[in-house]
């Protein structure tokens, strides 16, 4: 492992840990606060308005990330995420579906990638991971 | 974090101390007759010179050669170093063109980058996916001005052997000199360098659960004069490494060899149990592939990918886990093991590998709970991943 994840900041350990708006796919209860019947539809893009969806992919590093928005009366109702990635991605993944609970779906894409490490204390060499969650989010708006 | 709980399964990178071997260097650091200067003349010297050269004694029989075939180094990566750089900066007038194997330990790696950087041919051969280099692909890339052929005994990183003897009979065939990193081997299989058509063979205590900071290098008398030393100063070594020997690590390391050669047989069977036992919980896991070859590889390392899952992240799950994700010498790169490209594997799962190793006091409690944390780590991320 390598010197620099080996030092996760507090806010990255703790949201890597115990995600809250993260889905499990394999059913049962739902690591957080999301419920059964908050289950994103994976047919969501088809479902009409209520959703929307993104997802991005970096090959090299094998960083997968998604994004489910619930939208009521043009605001973000609920966020989720499903990642594979380094526990600064998935940490981040987690922070950002916080930030946009309640926000208006037409405000866009909260602050950008740079403003989201700091904000996690993550090292700036993980940019290219906040590149590949933004790519993500982007397509949800 | 309570220490006492974190299972240790990274004996490929260091091997425990043995308690035995600390007993005894703690003695000869406390000794006020073991003091002296082994190169000293007087009783004080010559009582720290009979203990290095008891030690040496151990290590030559480990290996099954005589003891002024065992040169002293700080490590292997010394060892190797000197191997290399000794050998072919000596030949340089007959010759400068070195074969050697992408899959080999950095020790021997950046040596030959950076002769190549100073003018020297090297021609890196490939291994097969099972991470063995084809002896074949070796005689074919020998050359007229070939001085030397590098190929380790046993791969750092999957564990697999190498046919080190083939490559000794094609090198003492064509006449050239066989340089064997032996670190994984010694202590484990067969390592002996005239079996094997080894020229030169390097080998490290801390992989014999001795001190670190210690290792060998072991060459015939006759093949000292085909070498350019390192360091040079007080000649010691037969003038192939100077500098004062460090008496309690050399006391460590010999006995160190002792229990090896004692206990390899009754730990390699008993190490090799435990791999195969731990092989088995890691095949239930989904997406788990064994790195390497299935048979033909030491007793206690183990590397496996996990497909699908992120290997930092899986490393941030098993904070009770003492493991390597490629080796310990390369920790610092994160785009995955060069070992594990080499045999094929992609950026991302290469990145998504762990080493485990086991050692002489790994335990079938250590591989369960090992196992328990895997599956559970493997479940979680699992659960996450889109």
């Amino acid at each position: 492992m390598s010197g620099e994840s080996a030092g996760w900041s507090e806010a990255i350990q703790r949201r890597f840990q115990s995600p809250t708006h993260a889905w499990s796919t394999t059913g049962g209860t739902p690591p957080g606060n999301a419920s059964p019947e908050d289950a994103p539809p994976e047919d969501a893009l088809t479902a009409g308005a209520e959703w929307r969806c993104g997802s991005a992919r970096q090959p090299d590093t094998g960083t997968v990330v998604s994004f489910r928005l619930q939208l009521r009366d043009g605001r973000i109702a609920a966020a989720f995420f499903r990642a594979r990635g380094c526990p600064c991605t998935i940490a981040l993944c987690d922070w950002l579906c916080e930030q946009l609970r309640g926000r208006p779906i037409a405000d866009g894409v909260p602050g950008d990638p740079e403003q989201w490490l700091r904000a996690l204390a993550a090292p700036p060499e993980r940019m290219g991971r906040a590149f590949v969650v933004e790519d993500a989010l982007r397509q949800c708006f | 974090m309570n220490f006492s709980d974190c299972i240790y399964l990274d004996n490929a990178a260091s091997a425990p101390l043995d308690p035995r071997v600390a007993a005894r260097m703690a003695e000869s650091l406390a000794d006020p007759l073991l003091q002296g200067n082994p190169s000293s003349q007087h009783a004080h010297g010559q009582r720290a010179r009979a203990a290095v050269e008891a030690a040496r004694a151990s290590c030559a029989r480990l290996v099954g050669v005589p003891p002024t075939h065992v040169v002293f180094t700080s490590g292997a990566t010394e060892a190797n170093n000197l191997a290399i750089q000794g050998t072919v900066r000596a030949a340089a007038t007959r010759g400068r063109h070195v074969v050697s194997a992408r899959i080999e330990h950095k020790s021997v790696l950046d040596p030959l980058r950076q002769l190549q950087r100073e003018g020297c041919a090297v021609t890196w051969l490939e291994c097969d996916a099972d991470g063995i280099v084809p002896p074949e692909r070796l005689a074919a890339a020998l050359r007229p001005e070939t001085v030397l052929v590098s190929l380790m005994r046993v791969n750092n990183e999957t564990g697999v052997v190498q046919p080190t003897e083939a490559y000794g009979a094609i090198c003492r065939e064509r006449g050239v000199a066989l340089h064997v990193d032996a670190v994984q081997g010694v202590g484990k299989l067969d390592c002996n360098p005239q079996a094997l058509g080894a020229t030169l063979l390097s080998f490290s205590a801390h992989k014999l659960h001795g001190p670190k900071g210690i290792g060998a290098l072991v060459l015939a008398p006759a093949q000292r004069a085909s070498m350019q030393p390192l360091l040079q100063g007080g000649g010691q070594e037969w003038g192939l490494r100077s500098g004062t020997l460090a008496v309690h690590q050399i006391i460590g390391f010999g006995l160190a060899a002792e229990l090896a050669a004692a206990e390899a047989s009754a730990d390699g069977a008993r190490i090799s149990a435990l791999r195969e036992r731990l092989w088995r919980g890691l095949a239930e896991l989904p997406g788990v592939l064994l790195n390497g070859h299935p048979r033909e590889r030491a007793p206690g390392i183990l590397n496996v990918s996990f497909d699908g899952i992120d290997g930092e992240s899986l490393l941030a799950e098993l904070p009770m886990l003492a493991v390597s994700t490629g080796s310990a010498c390369d920790s610092a790169n994160a785009d995955g093991s060069y070992v594990l490209r080499a045999l094929g594997r992609s950026a991302a799962l290469a990145a998504s590998s762990l080493r485990l190793s086991l050692g002489r006091f790994s335990t079938a409690d250590d591989v369960d709970r090992a196992l328990a944390e895997l599956r559970r780590a493997v479940t979680r991320l699992h659960a996450l991943a889109p």
